[in-house]
């Protein structure tokens, strides 16, 4: 099924709700470790509550429900009418998976499907106090709010003359979650219908009296649901807007210090312009606009019917706002986002753009060089100056933080131990380390991969690990650090490591390698044996790991980011895995090359060395022509026969080029007209209509603004060597 | 222009088209002007090596990589020599944005619906099926070229596959 909503709205909540259910699920393994954090409690309350929120705006009721019973439970935990214990723990965490769940499926554009009843009951059980077997009346008094809602179209007049009835009712300063909840439903019925809104608030008052506070967090969550961004100028503007005489009634029922509604209204206009639809927004602005003092506050509840939902809705909340104002304006202040979320492809164009301005640069730095005006050649070297640094600043805003990546890995850990029943602690070093946005999500699957296997395959049970006089909890690492234009990531566990021997034997036996090789390789590059395709040392295949496929796919995918993979291992001590990537993706070192008068350049991961040769002494094996070096035979090849078409090759130089590579373990020499050079270059991707061309991985453009091809090695060996034969 | 002006009022059910004409060989074609996106002088392509037939090679359109089409191999005419004339026209066709070479560009003209004529048989069958229509302008036959036909069917859905 799907649903109808302003798309605008659905990917801002989409995307800020998101975020919050990253750092829930980073708050709840917190919270095992400090069951009793009262800050933790709260965060987790609100970041449920925030998503509920929002939710209920889009009418999203599945994922209403589910967040509705983990916000519940959490009540019950900060009230201290509960304790944090493993069970609890799971049927959180499994409702933030079917929280999840759902969100992708809306992010499908689905509506979501409701939670499972069984996973609800066990939540609902948990939001129960502990020792008694009551139900908290917040929990149901909100649902009978969520229901009460029904549009009643009198309501509008009477609630319009009503605030300050409900704001007597509410003198004591509590409002009820009931009340708290039908406000939300007024505001957000707002956006459909405005009658419906006084209905819910009429209902609320009447439904259950001053149980249960409103929390700041509850009224701040509120307030930054409707934010979206949270403005806090935006509130205390309107704080010091001058009340209007004729709302000025409701205001002084409750003292001094309350905040008007005016005040209010216009708070939630403001707060409503940003989320709600368009024809209310405009509805109000019209009233509003024949103010003149403040263009944001106060429809006047007599003008249109529309309008006075707006009234009507803010009076059972007035309370709050009164008491938490203050607060409110503090506790948003540091909260307030300076950041500006910006489409990746517009910082592609960015970046692409900049790159351009260097290549004009670099033209006009190789013009003033010949020029003998030494104004010129100042400027110039100022462009130079200015260019470079705004080629790495927009580099940056491209960095992201890893902990994009780590955050995810206290809960994997913590779920694979349970499930294990291992004791592993989780340390995570260097998580602002930035990189490349591309790379960040490129390496969320290694790392797992390998952070599982560190779990499963690494640290010990724990009776084992007593009987080895090691401590109880295993001790997982997890490490990023910049390292020149690299950023080293390191996976560490201190468990059983490995055997090299055990590695050998396995290779030998699944037709890895024969005894002989086996038994030649060092210790480190048994290890490198982790990687081969097929080879795993664990006897038992798990549903955690065990098939010996995940090593080679981390492999590959290491190596596709031009980065590269190393094991380090001592048996009872503990394994090492180092990845080693480069910072970004965009920039590719390389080996410029001519063919003819054509430029190429080989990315230079597979470039082993260069020499100058006197290929006619190159012997024909197999119809193969290869060359001896240092004693090793390598096949040589003629780039400029497979790439310069109609060419002829000379076959009878004294003095050529030779580049040696290597693809995997295999190396291969290349004859090349010219070197140019190393030069590291942005890689453009070749147009939707030549990607997949065989042997070509993508275009640069060369200083000289002419195209150089960057060659895929791997690929090209396997189409024209192939092909040739 | 008067001619132009008067195509206007010429009332909303015959619409008017703006082309954009070129000469390739001997012929002159239009392409809807909606569909180009700038008009370049020659600058050196660079071939590209395992590319399919029709594909001359890439060029550097300010710092965007753009493939240029082999116009003539696709309407099955001579290769030529490039001139001081001669044009690489960008175009967007199903999203993608590509080059094609030809050999001259003359002019944007206004032409109404109803002066387009469908395509008389001429032409060997593998230029035919690009074609739109023809039109008879000043004495002077304008073939008018269905830009997403320029490619098969089954080499977008290619290109579209990768």
């Amino acid at each position: 099924m799907s649903f109808d909503v302003d798309q605008d709205i659905l990917q801002d909540f989409l995307i800020e709700a998101g975020e919050i259910l990253e750092l829930l699920s980073e708050q709840l393994v917190d919270l095992e470790q400090v069951p009793d954090d009262p800050d933790l409690l709260n965060a987790i309350f609100r970041g449920f509550h925030t998503v509920k929120g929002g939710a209920g705006f889009l009418q999203l009721t599945p994922l209403v429900d589910c967040c509705h019973v983990a916000e519940n439970v959490f009540d019950t935990l900060r009230k201290h009418q509960r304790t944090v214990t493993p069970e609890l723990m799971d049927a959180v965490l499994s409702a933030l998976d079917t929280v999840n769940e759902m969100f992708d499926e809306v992010r499908a554009g689905q509506m979501p499907d409701s939670a499972d009843p069984e996973l609800i009951k066990q939540l609902e059980f948990f939001a129960e106090p502990e020792s008694e077997n009551e139900t908290p009346p917040g929990a149901e008094a909100a649902s009978e709010a969520d229901v009460t809602p029904a549009p009643v179209e009198e309501a509008v007049s009477d609630v319009a003359l009503e605030p300050p009835a409900a704001a007597v009712q509410d003198s004591e300063g509590d409002i009820t979650d009931a009340e708290f909840e039908s406000l939300l439903d007024a505001l957000q019925d707002e956006g459909s219908t405005a009658s419906s809104a006084p209905a819910a608030a009429v209902d609320s008052p009447a439904a259950d009296q001053g149980s249960d506070d409103i929390t700041e967090e509850e009224f701040e969550a509120l307030l930054d649901q409707l934010h979206g961004s949270g403005k806090p100028p935006s509130v205390s503007s309107i704080k010091e807007e001058p009340a209007q005489p004729k709302e000025a009634e409701p205001s002084s029922s409750g003292g001094d210090d309350l905040i008007t509604d005016d005040e209010f209204e216009a708070l939630l206009d403001e707060l409503h312009g940003k989320g709600g639809s368009p024809v209310q927004s405009k509805a109000e602005a019209a009233p509003a606009a024949s103010q003149p003092v403040a263009p944001a506050s106060a429809p006047a509840p007599q003008v249109t019917p529309a309008p006075k939902a707006a009234p009507a809705a803010p009076a059972p909340a007035k309370p709050a706002a009164e008491k938490k104002v203050v607060n409110k304006k503090e506790a948003a202040a540091p909260a307030a986002e300076t950041t500006v979320r910006v489409d990746t492809s517009r910082l592609d164009d960015i970046m692409n753009m900049v790159g351009e301005l260097v290549l004009v640069r670099n033209r006009l730095v190789r013009l003033g060089g010949q020029s003998s005006d030494s104004e010129i050649a100042k400027a110039v070297s100022n462009l130079d100056v200015v260019t470079a640094d705004l080629q790495t600043s927009v580099m940056k805003t491209r960095m992201q933080p890893i902990k994009k990546v780590f955050g995810r890995f206290p809960r994997v850990v913590r779920d694979l131990s349970r499930k294990l029943k291992k004791e592993i602690n989780l340390r995570l070093i260097g998580e602002e380390t930035d990189l490349d946005k591309n790379l960040v999500e490129a390496l969320a699957d290694p790392l797992i991969h390998l952070v599982r296997n560190a779990v499963d395959h690494g640290v010990e049970m724990p009776e084992i690990r007593e009987q080895k006089g090691k401590p109880r909890v295993g001790e997982v690492v997890l490490s990023a650090e910049q390292e020149g234009d690299h950023i080293l990531l390191t996976i560490s566990d201190d468990g059983a490591g490995m055997n090299p021997d055990i590695l050998r034997r396995k290779a030998v036996e699944k037709n890895l390698l024969d005894q002989d090789a086996a038994d030649r390789l060092t210790d480190q590059e048994a290890f490198n044996l982790i990687f081969a395709a097929g080879l795993s040392t664990k006897e038992q295949i798990s549903d955690v790991s065990g098939r010996g496929v995940g090593m080679d796919v981390v492999k590959t995918k290491i190596s596709q980011l031009n980065g590269t993979i190393n094991v380090w291992s001592e048996e009872g001590k503990g394994s090492k895995i180092i990845i080693k990537v480069p910072l970004t993706l965009a920039i590719m070192p390389t080996l410029m090359i001519m063919l003819g008068d054509q430029t190429f350049a080989l990315p230079l991961v597979n470039v082993n060395e260069i020499f100058q040769l006197d290929i006619s002494r190159a012997n024909i094996v197999d119809g193969q022509e290869v060359l001896v070096i240092r004693e090793k035979t390598l096949p040589l090849f003629y780039l400029k026969e497979w790439l310069v078409p109609g060419s002829d090759v000379g076959r009878d130089l004294k003095n050529a080029h030779v580049v040696v590579v290597s693809v995997g373990t295999q190396k291969v020499g290349f004859v090349v007209d010219q070197l140019i050079g190393q030069e590291e270059v942005v890689i453009k991707p070749l147009g939707d209509m030549l990607h997949g061309t065989p042997g070509m991985a993508g275009a640069t453009i060369t200083g000289d603004g002419r195209i150089a091809l960057i060659l895929d090695i791997p690929g090209m060996l396997k189409h024209y060597a192939s092909t040739a034969r | 222009m008067a001619n132009v002006v008067q195509a206007k009022n010429a009332g909303s059910e015959d619409p008017i088209l703006q082309y954009v004409t070129f000469r390739l060989a001997d012929e002159t074609y239009g392409i809807n002007v909606m569909q180009v996106q700038e008009v370049l002088r020659y600058t050196e392509i660079a071939p590209v090596p395992g590319a399919p037939s029709y594909v001359l090679g890439i060029i550097n359109l300010r710092g965007n990589v753009v493939t240029v089409i082999d116009t003539r191999q696709r309407f099955g005419l001579s290769y030529a020599e490039t001139t001081d004339s001669t044009r690489i026209v960008i175009i967007e066709v199903e999203k993608q944005v590509v080059g094609i070479l030809v050999d001259s560009v003359s002019e944007v003209v206004y032409l109404r619906q109803s002066e387009i004529e469908t395509t008389p048989n001429v032409g060997n069958e593998e230029s035919a099926k690009f074609i739109q229509g023809v039109c008879n302008k000043n004495d002077q036959l304008l073939i008018l070229v269905e830009l997403n036909k320029l490619m098969s069917d089954e080499e977008w859905a290619e290109v579209a596959a990768l």
